[in-house]
């Protein structure tokens, strides 16, 4: 089990109050947006205050935020590549 | 009765979302509570899914849920793409305002919340309302203290007559806030125990309270109900700055003129009416303007039946919208609306198929709507 | 005509900047903003209170009183008598009111447990207009709208309607609005700001840039202003509003509702897009926008839209002010018979499929277009045509 996979689902849960679901119901490989969990871009914005937050890594362009948050997946591999070399600031 | 006067729209579909009957004590930002009339439960807002309608503010989820009522009421319109949105709110999105700049200023801007951002426009509302309904004609919002609805009201009614849009949708929102609550304490406006105002009644029982909620109509052009039933008519509305620059200097006669302005424009007179629904609501130098309106009234037209409504709903900028909703449930029912009481010698069981809502607003306007069947 | 914005205090001083392709975008010195503030913004250096005439007020009262004022006088009014000045009405539109006064309660409240409610008596919306209504003894019709980004076209268009309803012969109209931390950081956090300043209909725009200021109009039943001689500026020929009903914040992607409000605006106006000769865009500089927006006027025009720019780079986006400003922008470019540059335009993305006009140049314009589509999906599109016999010709 990936401990950051399964971090990011709990802290995009309390981001977005998504008081009905649980981290199990999160596929980490399905899309975010649009299908799937059905976030849109409001959601997104507030994610991209939640990865500032929880990791430093402040997003400045939609495309960037776009791409990143795409699924919990590749939201995990974008935190691993970006974030400040002395981990979380949680 | 009815066929002479001249109409400027049909109301075709009624919502109200009333507070709850008794004041309550409700906290304030900081400080000493407030009595206020609150809505218990933010009314159902139709066809907004669920998630998205916990993302909203106060005043949003009051504008859709009369806009839901509303539209309800009139079984749907043929066009909805058509349809133009009028909003009128004193306060906006007061509370996602609040919201977004508290945690600005807590947080020095590290944690900025863009869904309250997006919800602190003033026309939120009205836009959250044309995308619930598929509402796609113009829609205006005006926020201009406590004439915003009457504001709405009038545009609206110019866009049916001049033939803009076919149909308009009119709400009057506005809620209760901690800041206004505060506000209010501090500039000395509301009464400070939570028993209902009693305006134009009992000089012990001065003072108002605060109250919030919302009312939406669905108005077109004027023409009969295909069943032949009748249809509630607004035959004018007119709302304007006050010359004085307190209620205490008005001219009673002058008002008096301004609300005969409004009825010659339609094509009667004084007597005409069956009830003049006041917007007083308790505060001393108000009431007794009011008072001597219909005092005056009385003389220049023998007699009228006057009745208040804002011990049901408490003072806010979008109170005249509550107003008009009950002065069209009592010409549709012919019968005064339990939430009127009445002041003054009572026309004994007279049926009312016609109401003037006439404000007369202590920031310096006054107002006339005059609605008939 | 009266406008303040950080490219200038008058209609001179703007024509000025557009004439020497100046952007007023600067460094923010207002407030702080540590978030924010190293994002270019169009704040006006002055401060408008100490030009307005007006005793106390926020912010946005000022600019709008001082805007008001210039028109006041530039149509002739300041000779009217007090019982001629009653009948006159006002509406304006903001968004943002008296927030910058506000936001000072709040900070006072949160972090030094400090109540001053006497910081909130400028928060209302209809402060403005209440201010330009006092200062000038105003009592006719008045009104505050507040659509966003289409505010002041929308109060231009209002009025239009209260002088064709006969409650008013003369109307003040327009917007005003001023820079503040919720706005700043209301946009920073949609990601909709660009750090390097707009560029409108750029392959490369990366969003909008802040700006404040006012513009007011003196709109006046034409009967009226030529029976006491007025000079008059130009005509609102059309106007048209629709709603995107789509989205919070982004626009219909296809512009079919803003192409609508052009339609509408021609339709009122009785032209076809053929007489159209210039178009000032709301050309924000946002990814969305500027390509819903390029769509509808593709539509509109057949693809051979004419002469198009966005002058928002010159006076930053200022939200309720921005349609009313334009709108003045747009009657100068008639009466000096030059299209204002598209500013900040290095490479025009080739999605828009037209040219916006890179370089303030000749033209030969009778009639302009000047769109406004807001946040909430608000479309707003105001026509605006030039006198041409001699009497009524521009400053």
């Amino acid at each position: 089990m990936d401990e950051l996979v399964e971090t990011l689902k709990k802290q995009i849960i309390e981001a977005l109050s998504l008081e009905e679901s649980t981290p199990d119901d999160i596929d980490p490989a399905a899309a975010l947006f649009g299908a799937g969990l059905g976030l849109d871009s409001i959601d997104a914005l507030e994610l991209v205050v939640m990865v500032e937050k929880h990791y430093g890594i402040r997003i400045t362009e939609l495309e960037v935020g776009r791409q990143a948050f795409s699924s919990v997946n590749t939201l995990a591999d974008f935190i691993r590549k970006n974030r400040e070399p002395c981990g979380e600031s949680e | 009765m009815g066929s002479s006067v001249k109409v400027k729209a049909a109301v075709l579909g009624v919502g109200l979302v009333l507070p709850e009957p008794q004041p309550t004590m409700l906290p304030a930002v900081k400080g000493a509570p407030v009595p206020g009339y609150a809505c218990s439960e933010l009314p159902d807002a139709g066809p907004v899914p669920a998630r998205a309608l916990r993302r909203l503010g106060r005043t949003q989820r009051l504008a859709l849920g009369a806009a839901h009522r509303a539209m309800e009421d009139c079984g749907g319109v043929p066009d909805p793409e058509s349809v133009a949105v009028l909003l009128g709110t004193g306060l906006g999105t007061l509370d996602e305002t609040a919201a977004f700049l508290e945690n600005l200023v807590e947080g020095e801007e590290r944690e900025p919340k863009p869904a309250r951002f997006i919800n602190s426009v003033h026309n939120a509302a009205a836009a959250q309302t044309a995308m619930a309904f598929g509402f796609r004609g113009e829609n205006d919002t005006f926020v201009h203290e406590s004439i915003s609805f009457e504001l709405a009201l009038w545009q609206g009614c110019r866009l049916v007559e001049t033939g803009r849009s076919r149909h308009v949708l009119a709400v009057g929102a506005d809620e209760l806030n901690p800041y206004f609550l505060l506000a209010g304490r501090e500039y000395g406006w509301w009464r400070k125990d939570s028993t209902p105002p009693a305006p134009m009644d009992e000089p012990g029982q001065q003072g108002t309270l605060p109250g919030e909620g919302a009312a939406a109509f669905l108005i077109g052009r004027p023409g009969a109900d295909p069943e032949g039933n009748p249809v509630p008519r607004i035959a004018g509305i007119r709302v304007r700055p006050l010359k004085e620059e307190s209620v205490r200097n008005i001219n009673p006669a002058d008002e008096v003129e301004f609300i005969q302005g409004l009825l010659a424009d339609a094509g009667v007179r004084l007597g005409y009416v069956d009830l003049y629904l006041f917007g007083a609501n308790g505060r001393a130098a108000s009431d007794a303007a009011y008072a001597d309106v219909g005092r005056a009234l009385s003389e220049a037209g023998g007699g009228i039946r006057c009745g208040v409504f804002k011990q049901r709903c408490g003072e806010f900028c979008a109170a005249p919208a509550i107003g008009l909703a009950l002065a069209l449930h009592t010409v549709r029912t012919g019968r005064v609306a339990p939430e009127i009481q009445c002041r003054g010698p009572d026309g004994a069981g007279r049926p009312v198929s016609s109401v003037a809502l006439y404000h007369l607003h202590e920031t310096g306007y006054h107002s006339i709507c005059l609605v008939t069947v | 005509m009266g406008i303040v914005t950080a490219a200038g205090w008058t209609p001179e001083e703007v024509w000025s900047a557009i004439e020497g392709e100046e952007s007023g975008l600067g460094r923010l010195t207002l407030f702080d903003s540590p978030r924010c503030g190293h994002m270019p913004v169009a704040q006006v250096r002055e401060n408008p209170a100490a030009r307005s005439g007006l005793r106390e007020g926020s912010r946005t009262d000022h600019l709008a009183v001082y805007a008001a004022r210039c028109a006041f006088s530039d149509a002739g009014l300041d000779s009217f008598a007090d019982t001629d000045r009653r009948e006159i009405g006002v509406v304006l539109g903001t968004s943002t009111g008296g927030i910058l006064d506000s936001e000072g309660f709040l900070r006072r409240l949160v972090l030094e447990d400090q109540l001053d409610v006497s910081l909130l008596r400028f928060h209302l919306c209809s402060s403005p207009a209440n201010a330009v209504a006092g200062t000038l003894g105003l009592l006719g019709f008045r009104a505050t709208v507040s659509n966003a980004c289409a505010s002041g076209a929308t109060a231009i268009a209002t009025a239009c309607g209260v002088l064709e309803s006969g409650e008013a012969k003369i109307v003040l109209a327009g917007g005003a609005d001023s820079l503040a931390r919720l706005t700043l950081n209301g946009f920073c956090s949609l990601l909709n700001v660009a750090p390097d300043g707009c560029r409108p209909f750029d392959a490369d725009r990366a969003g909008l840039s802040l700006g404040e200021g006012a513009a007011i109009v003196v709109l006046e039943t034409e009967a009226h202003a030529r029976a006491r001689g007025a000079r008059i500026h130009a005509y609102v020929a059309g106007h048209g509003s629709t709603c995107d009903a789509y989205h919070a914040t982004a626009p219909r992607p296809d512009g079919s509702r803003a192409l609508a409000a052009m339609r509408s605006a021609l339709d009122d106006a009785g032209m076809n897009p053929t007489d159209v000769d210039y178009v000032n865009a709301h050309g924000t500089g946002t990814v969305d926008n500027d390509l819903a927006e390029a769509r509808a006027l593709m539509q509109l025009f057949d693809g051979h839209p004419p002469p198009v720019s966005s002058t928002k780079r010159f006076f930053g986006h200022t939200l309720a002010a921005a349609g009313a400003i334009e709108t003045v922008v747009s009657i100068l470019a008639l009466h000096r018979q030059h299209v204002p540059a598209n500013l900040g335009l290095r490479r025009v993305d080739p999605a828009m499929g037209f040219e916006p006009i890179g370089h303030t140049s000749d033209g030969e314009l009778t009639v302009a277009m000047t769109n406004s589509f807001g946040f909430g999906g608000n479309n707003c599109s105001l026509l605006v045509e030039r006198p041409t016999d001699d009497r009524g010709q521009g400053t």
